[in-house]
C-alpha cells in the first residue's frame, strides 16, 4: 500500500489510519458546538449559565480527540478497513428514510406494508406469495395490536386509516 | 422485627385475596407486554391503564399499575436478546451479551438466566425495602446536588476504568453523549439550545431513538444478509435452559447486580439507569475471562438484569416512605395513589398499612408470577430466531420505527433513530463502543442541573465537592479509579 506522501517532502511518509480519520470528525463536531453554541452565555461561576456545560464538554472532547489523533500510530490503516456491507446499508437507509418520509402521508398499514414487501420481495428476493403474506399479516396484526388492544393513535394517512 | 412480620403478613392476607391476583396478574402481563415491544415503555402503559384503574380501590389501582413497571424490566430483556433492540435505557448492556448468546444458538439461557436473575434481584430488592425502607430513605435524603454530581463522574470514570476499549475512547463517547444531551430547553434558563429550530428537540433527544438506533438498526446495517447462516435452529427443551455451569457463572453476577442495583435505586433520580452499566462494567473487569464480554458471557447478562431489577424495586423506596418520586414513573404511581385518597409520604405506613403492606406483600406475589410467566414463554420466544434473516430484519426494522415513533408520536424521533443507525454503523467500523454514549446522554440532565446548582448553593465555589463528605469520598474515588486507568 502507497501512504500518502505530501508534496515536496522526500522521504516522509503518512499512513492514513483509522484513527485519523475518527479523530478528525470529532474535532470537526467539537467546532461545531462551539459554533453553533456561541451566543449561549457561559455565566459566571456563581451563576452558570446553559453555555456552561457544552463548552466544557466540547473542551474535553476535542483534547481527547488530539489525545486520539497523537496514539493514532496503533490504530489500522483505514484502507484496510471492509465495506462490502455498505451496500446493503445504503438499501436499509433509503428503504427507511422512505417509510419515515411517508408514515403520517400513506398512513401505517399503507407505509409498513410496503417497507416490508419491498425489503422482502424487492431486495432480498423472496418468493413473491411467502413475501405478499408475511407483509400484509404482519402488517395488520401490529396495527390490531396497537389500535385496538393498546389504544395507540396511529397516523391515518390520505387513505383514512 | 416481629412488627414487620406481622405487618407483612397483614399485607399477605390483603395479596392473596383472588381479586388482587387476578390486577397484580393483569399488571405483570401487560408490562411483560410493553417491555417486549420496543418504545412502547412502562410510563407509556402504566399511563394507558391509570383510567381503567378509577373503578378500584387503592390498593388494587397501585398493585396492578406496580405490575406493569416491574413487569416491563422483564419483558425489556427479550427484544433486548433476540433483537438487539432495547425497549429502554435499562436494556441497552443486556443488548451486548444477550444477543451475541441467541447468536450463538443460546438465546434460551440467556433469557432464562435473565428471568432467573430478575426474580432472584426483585425478591432481594423486595426484602431490603420491607425491612429497611425507612432508614435508608433517610439515607437517600442527604443526597444533594453535590452528592448527584459526583456520583454521575463517578459513574462515567467506572465505565471507562472498567471498559475493555482504551480510556479515550469511553471518555470520547461519552462526551459525545454528554452534548447529545445538551439539546432542547435549558432547564435553568429556559433558552433553546443546538434544537434547530425544531419544536420536537425542546424536550430533548430522546434516550429510546438513540438506542435504538444504535444498537437495533445499526446492527441491522452491518448485517446483509449473505453474511447470515442460514441453518435453522431446532433446539431441544433441554437446550433452551442454560446448563449447570452457566447456572454457577451467573450466581454471583446476580448476587453482586442486586445489592449494587437496589443500592443506586434508592437514591432519588434517574441515576438508578446506571446500575446495569456499572454491573457490566464490574462483572468484565473481574472476570477471569474478560475478552468474552461482548461475544455472549453469561456474567454479561446475569448482572445488567441484576441490577436493573434490584434498581427498580429500589426506586419504591423513597417513594412509599418519603412521598419522593424517583422519576416519571413512580411519580405516576404517586398520582395513582393520591387519586383514589391516599398521600403517600411517612405517614403511608400508619395510616394506611393495608395499602402498604398490601402493596409490598404484591411485589413478592408479582415477582414470582413474572418467573412462572416468563419461563416457559421462552421457547415461544426463541423461536422467533427460527425465521429466516432475511425475512426477519425487514420486521425489526417496523418495529423500530413503530416502536419509536410511538414513543411521543413524532417523526423526528424517528429520523433520529435512522441517524443514530447510522452513526452506529460507522461506531462499530471505527471500533467505538457505543454504550457510553448512551450513558452520557441519560444521565446529561441530571448531571448539569445537579453541577450548576451545586455551583449556585456555593456562591460558584467549586470547593463544596471536597466539603461535603459523601461527595469529597465518591470524588475521590474517581480521581483513584482515572489515576489507575492512565
Amino acid at each position: 500500500m502507497q501512504p500518502l506522501r505530501p508534496y515536496g517532502c522526500r522521504g516522509f511518509s503518512v499512513i492514513l489510519r483509522r484513527d485519523h480519520i475518527a479523530a478528525a470528525a470529532l474535532i470537526l463536531l467539537g467546532i461545531a458546538v462551539f459554533l453553533l453554541g456561541h451566543d449561549l452565555p457561559f455565566g459566571t461561576p456563581a451563576s452558570p449559565g446553559p453555555g456552561m456545560l457544552p463548552t466544557l464538554v466540547a473542551g474535553l472532547m476535542l483534547a481527547l480527540a488530539v489525545a486520539l489523533l497523537l496514539m493514532s500510530g496503533s490504530s489500522p490503516p483505514f484502507a484496510t478497513l471492509e465495506w462490502d456491507d455498505l451496500p446493503h446499508a445504503v438499501i436499509v437507509v433509503v428503504a427507511t428514510s422512505a417509510a419515515a418520509a411517508s408514515y403520517t402521508v400513506l398512513g401505517f398499514p399503507v407505509t409498513i406494508g410496503l417497507l416490508l414487501f419491498g425489503l422482502i420481495w424487492g431486495i432480498e428476493r423472496m418468493p413473491i406469495a411467502t413475501s405478499l403474506a408475511i407483509s400484509i399479516g404482519m402488517t395488520g396484526a401490529t396495527y390490531m395490536l396497537l389500535k385496538s388492544l393498546l389504544k395507540q393513535p396511529m397516523p391515518p394517512g390520505i387513505f383514512g386509516f | 422485627m416481629g412488627t414487620t412480620i406481622d405487618s407483612l403478613m397483614l399485607g399477605f392476607s390483603v395479596a392473596f385475596q383472588p381479586d388482587v391476583l387476578l390486577y397484580a396478574f393483569l399488571g405483570c402481563l401487560v408490562g411483560t407486554l410493553v417491555g417486549v415491544l420496543p418504545g412502547v415503555g412502562p410510563l407509556a402503559g402504566i399511563s394507558i391503564l391509570l383510567p381503567v384503574t378509577f373503578g378500584l380501590d387503592a390498593t388494587k389501582a397501585i398493585i396492578m399499575l406496580a405490575g406493569i413497571y416491574y413487569g416491563s424490566q422483564y419483558g425489556g430483556s427479550t427484544t433486548s436478546i433476540l433483537m438487539r433492540i432495547p425497549g429502554e435505557a435499562s436494556s441497552v448492556m443486556t443488548c451486548l451479551d444477550g444477543y451475541a448468546m441467541a447468536r450463538k444458538g443460546r438465546a434460551g439461557a440467556a433469557l432464562a438466566i435473565a428471568a432467573v436473575g430478575s426474580f432472584v434481584a426483585g425478591t432481594f430488592g423486595i426484602l431490603m425495602l420491607t425491612l429497611l425502607a425507612p432508614p435508608l430513605a433517610s439515607f437517600a435524603l442527604r443526597f444533594g446536588p453535590p452528592e448527584y454530581t459526583a456520583l454521575l463522574v463517578l459513574g462515567l470514570v467506572f465505565l471507562a476504568y472498567m471498559s475493555s476499549t482504551s480510556l479515550v475512547r469511553t471518555l470520547l463517547m461519552a462526551c459525545v453523549g454528554l452534548l447529545l444531551g445538551c439539546v432542547g430547553i435549558d432547564v435553568m434558563s429556559g433558552q433553546f439550545r443546538y434544537a434547530f429550530d425544531l419544536k420536537e428537540l425542546a424536550d430533548g433527544v430522546g434516550i429510546v431513538p438513540v438506542a435504538v438506533g444504535l444498537f437495533g438498526l445499526g446492527e441491522i446495517l452491518s448485517t446483509p444478509s449473505r453474511k447470515v447462516q442460514g441453518e435453522v435452529m431446532q433446539p431441544k427443551f433441554s437446550e433452551l435452559m442454560p446448563t449447570r455451569d452457566e447456572w454457577r457463572q451467573s450466581a454471583m453476577p446476580i448476587a453482586r447486580g442486586s445489592v449494587l442495583g437496589f443500592l443506586v435505586g434508592i437514591v432519588p433520580g434517574s441515576a438508578h439507569i446506571i446500575s446495569s452499566f456499572m454491573s457490566y462494567a464490574i462483572e468484565r473487569k473481574i472476570s477471569k475471562t474478560p475478552e468474552e464480554f461482548g461475544t455472549g458471557a453469561i456474567a454479561g447478562v446475569a448482572g445488567p438484569e441484576a441490577a436493573n431489577n434490584a434498581a427498580s424495586t429500589g426506586a419504591f423506596v423513597p417513594m412509599l416512605s418519603l412521598g419522593l418520586p424517583t422519576g416519571p414513573i413512580t411519580a405516576v404511581l404517586m398520582a395513582a395513589l393520591m387519586i383514589h385518597g391516599v398521600s403517600p409520604g411517612p405517614q403511608l405506613v400508619t395510616e394506611h398499612p393495608k395499602v402498604f403492606w398490601g402493596f409490598i406483600a404484591s411485589m413478592y406475589v408479582g415477582n414470582l408470577m413474572l418467573l412462572l410467566l416468563n419461563l416457559p414463554l421462552v421457547g415461544l420466544f426463541v423461536s422467533v430466531l427460527r425465521i429466516r434473516y432475511a425475512y426477519l430484519y425487514p420486521i425489526i426494522i417496523m418495529f423500530c420505527i413503530i416502536g419509536v415513533y410511538e414513543v411521543n408520536h413524532s417523526l423526528i424521533d424517528v429520523w433520529i433513530m435512522l441517524i443514530m443507525g447510522v452513526v452506529g454503523y460507522f461506531l462499530r467500523k471505527f471500533n467505538f463502543d457505543p454504550a457510553p454514549l448512551v450513558l452520557g446522554l441519560v444521565i446529561a440532565p441530571i448531571f448539569e442541573l445537579s453541577l450548576r446548582q451545586s455551583l449556585v448553593m456555593s456562591g460558584g465555589d467549586y470547593l463544596i465537592f471536597a466539603q461535603r463528605p459523601f461527595s469529597a469520598i465518591l470524588f475521590a474515588i474517581s480521581g483513584l479509579l482515572l489515576a489507575m486507568s492512565v
